[in-house]
């Protein structure tokens, strides 16, 4: 998978974190780090850096010394009591004196779980250090951030995608020309994974990458119903609509957050007056909220659509 | 002889689901010498099998149950009377006992005064082991026994427990019926072991083959009438009687809202449909801070936006005749889970591969589908089957 042979193994190969770099190579030099959380969006480096920290201080012993964790799949208070716990507590096999627990995803954690978390960093201090990773720090509990060393990474910039592209274009033989970086800089949002794998689904159809071709790749990750959702409700169709969107949701695995973003994007080229665009966009925005507030995706869902229809 | 009886476990081991929270009473029964604690209290919904497990661990280990639930008078005078000489005797035939006081919930507060106090009292003396069941164990008068209690909860059987369980007992009496029928009872059954199996021995009625039109015989034909009037009341009125629309229909809020949700497009249109629609999503907010929090108080407010919320966002009264549906939602969510299980098996992989989770995963599967689907040495290294690949896709 492109997404790991492209991943940097040296500190210098990651790109656009230069502000955060220096520190992270200073804590490999003394061998000692504090607490540390990463916060910022997708496909940034955030895991990239920690197994480059892990690599460099524990050298090829790092796999016994290192633990990584998706709390997103594990995030119940018991893999925290059981897991961490069990990783923690006992000692390094190396002259460094310390472990590291990589708990990546962490605003998935339960409150329960952070608060289990917070009492496992402490009493484990000596044996073992952690390294959480988050989208959102504000989805932490104080007390752990304040437990940590904050570090937060900056979505990836036009140029920095640019490199990344030119790098494996070159070891893979592909042809990139300046007009599709834009197209898969602006598709990926930043995200250096999605950029992979757009790149490695392209070349699988044709080494000589441009714009169609992209946006055909895109296409078929983007189902074309959420667009026929969006007009079915807006005409008023409200049935038709929601019996679309659950077989869509269902055939592509999709959550209410995935429809929702899509939804918001299709709402911006779609053909309505600004003001009612304007309006569809805030209702966007408040179902978005109430869903992570919610119990019930699809109910919220349903309710974006039927505040759609104009009549 | 009802199938309730003749196919209840005779092992703690053919006990459905909940295995953990089980070991755990096992574990109590058979070490109670040894525990903090005199009682265990066992908490969940009926039919989640609490009776149930008590008696198959009495029946495998050969104990003696000593039994008062709520038909028993459990005053003081009347818990003494059945158990209070019993506690510290040996049991003649058994090589121990089990007491068990069933349904404590249901202690009434005028007739069984001082039940609670007494059952306090049993509690610290007993030599034997005292399991106490109960609905909903957070009432207040009941505080004294949660204290000097063990809490453990038995949860609501998965559909697809329920589905085994029919579907084992349909083999055993050479019963022949579609997955579809008994998918259908189980998910009616509402997690309730005990109504599933005794739904399917009334449709079953001696015939060797169900078909889905025998399930609508069954006694929830009477509950869709009350919802019918509760979503007429809803939809169709505007007084303000319509708040308490559905207190009086036996069902709780959860499945009332999947019924409102269903039907209300077909009676509600254009900008009313949209404020009944946002009034729902209020209603799922609290429903969300409910579950988060454990905030049951919430509950006033999901329930009013669903009833009043609804109602009032009509702008004229809507004259005709609906024939409302039950929701299939639930039942596609299922079918789907089964039918696109491949994709998560793939997701896994791709998951372990990455150095991500599994929903993330999923989000970069839309990415990668197209070299997932062109390049085989991609599927090698990621050590996914082909043939998966092509089903979902």
């Amino acid at each position: 998978m492109w997404t790991e042979r492209f991943r940097p193994k040296e500190f210098e190969e990651v790109r656009g974190q230069e502000k955060i770099i220096p520190r992270l190579k200073s804590f490999v030099k003394q061998d000692n780090m504090p607490h540390i959380m990463f916060t910022g969006p997708a496909g940034v480096g955030k895991t990239t850096l920690a197994l480059i920290m892990a690599k460099k201080i524990f050298g090829d012993d790092w796999t016994y010394n290192f633990l990584e964790l998706n709390a997103s799949d594990e995030r119940g208070i018991d893999v925290i009591r059981n897991k961490v716990k069990d990783f923690a507590r006992t000692k390094s096999i190396k002259n460094v004196n310390f472990k590291i627990i990589y708990l990546d995803e962490c605003d998935s954690l339960t409150k329960e779980a952070q608060q289990a978390l917070r009492r496992t960093m402490e009493n484990y201090s000596n044996t073992c250090r952690f390294i959480l990773s988050c989208n959102y720090s504000s989805k932490i509990i104080d007390p752990i951030q304040s437990r940590c060393s904050v570090f937060r990474f900056s979505p990836l910039s036009l140029e920095n995608v640019g490199e990344f592209v030119d790098h494996i274009a070159e070891k893979e033989g592909l042809k990139v020309d300046e007009n599709s970086k834009k197209a898969i800089y602006e598709i990926s949002e930043g995200d250096a994974r999605r950029v992979a794998n757009i790149l490695q689904s392209c070349a699988s159809v044709n080494k000589e990458i441009t714009e169609p071709l992209i946006y055909e790749i895109v296409s078929a990750a983007r189902p074309k119903e959420i667009v026929e959702v969006l007009g079915l409700s807006v005409s008023g169709d409200f049935i038709k609509a929601r019996d679309l969107l659950l077989n869509t949701m269902l055939k592509h695995g999709l959550s209410g957050l995935d429809v929702i973003k899509q939804i918001q994007k299709e709402v911006v080229s779609f053909e309505v007056d600004n003001a009612r665009k304007l309006e569809m966009i805030e209702k966007c925005g408040e179902i978005e909220f109430r869903m992570v507030e919610g119990s019930d995706e699809f109910v919220q869902l349903e309710a974006l659509l039927a505040n759609f229809c104009k009549s | 002889m009802l199938w309730t009886d003749k196919y209840s476990p005779k092992k703690i081991s053919e006990v459905v689901g909940n295995s953990e929270s089980l070991v755990e009473l096992e574990e109590f029964i058979f070490n109670y010498k040894a525990q903090k604690k005199n009682s265990i209290f066992i908490y969940g919904p009926t039919g989640s099998g609490k009776t149930c497990a008590v008696h198959s661990i009495a029946n495998e280990n050969n104990l003696e149950v000593l039994e008062i639930n709520a038909s028993d008078v459990r005053n003081k005078a009347g818990i003494n009377e059945v158990i209070g000489g019993s506690i510290h005797q040996a049991s003649l035939f058994s090589k121990g006992k089990i007491i068990l006081i069933d349904e404590v919930d249901g202690l009434s507060g005028t007739k069984d005064r001082g039940g609670v106090k007494a059952l306090c009292s049993l509690i610290a003396e007993s030599s034997f082991p005292i399991v106490l069941t109960a609905n909903d164990p957070w009432s207040s008068k009941l505080s004294p026994l949660r204290k000097k209690s063990k809490l453990i909860e038995l949860e609501k059987l998965s559909y697809i427990e329920i589905f085994n369980s029919l579907d084992n007992i349909c083999k055993l009496e050479n019963i022949s019926v579609e997955d579809n029928v008994l998918k259908r009872l189980s998910i009616l059954s509402g997690g309730d072991l005990r109504a599933a199996i005794n739904d399917l021995q009334t449709v079953s009625s001696n015939k060797s083959e169900i078909i889905m039109e025998d399930l609508d015989i069954l006694g929830d034909r009477q509950k869709e009438e009350e919802v019918i009037t509760a979503l007429n009341l809803i939809f169709k009125g505007k007084q303000d009687s319509v708040f308490y629309a559905l207190n009086r229909i036996d069902m709780n809020l959860d499945e009332s809202l999947l019924w409102i949700e269903e039907n209300l497009p077909q009676v509600y249109k254009g900008q009313d449909l949209g404020k009944a629609f946002s009034a729902l999503s209020t209603a799922d907010l609290f429903r969300g801070r409910i579950r988060r929090q454990q905030h049951w108080r919430f509950l006033v407010y999901q329930n009013a936006f669903m009833t009043g919320g609804v109602s009032f966002a009509k702008s004229n009264k809507p004259e005709s005749f609906f024939a409302y549906k039950r929701s299939s939602r639930i039942l596609k969510l299922w079918i789907a889970k089964m039918k696109y299980g491949k994709r998560n098996a793939v997701a896994e992989k791709l998951a372990d591969h990455g150095h991500t989770s599994k929903r993330r995963a999923l989000q970069t599967f839309q990415y990668l589908k197209t070299a997932l689907k062109n390049d085989d040495a991609l599927l090698n290294n990621l050590d996914i089957d082909r043939a998966d690949i092509e089903k979902i896709v």
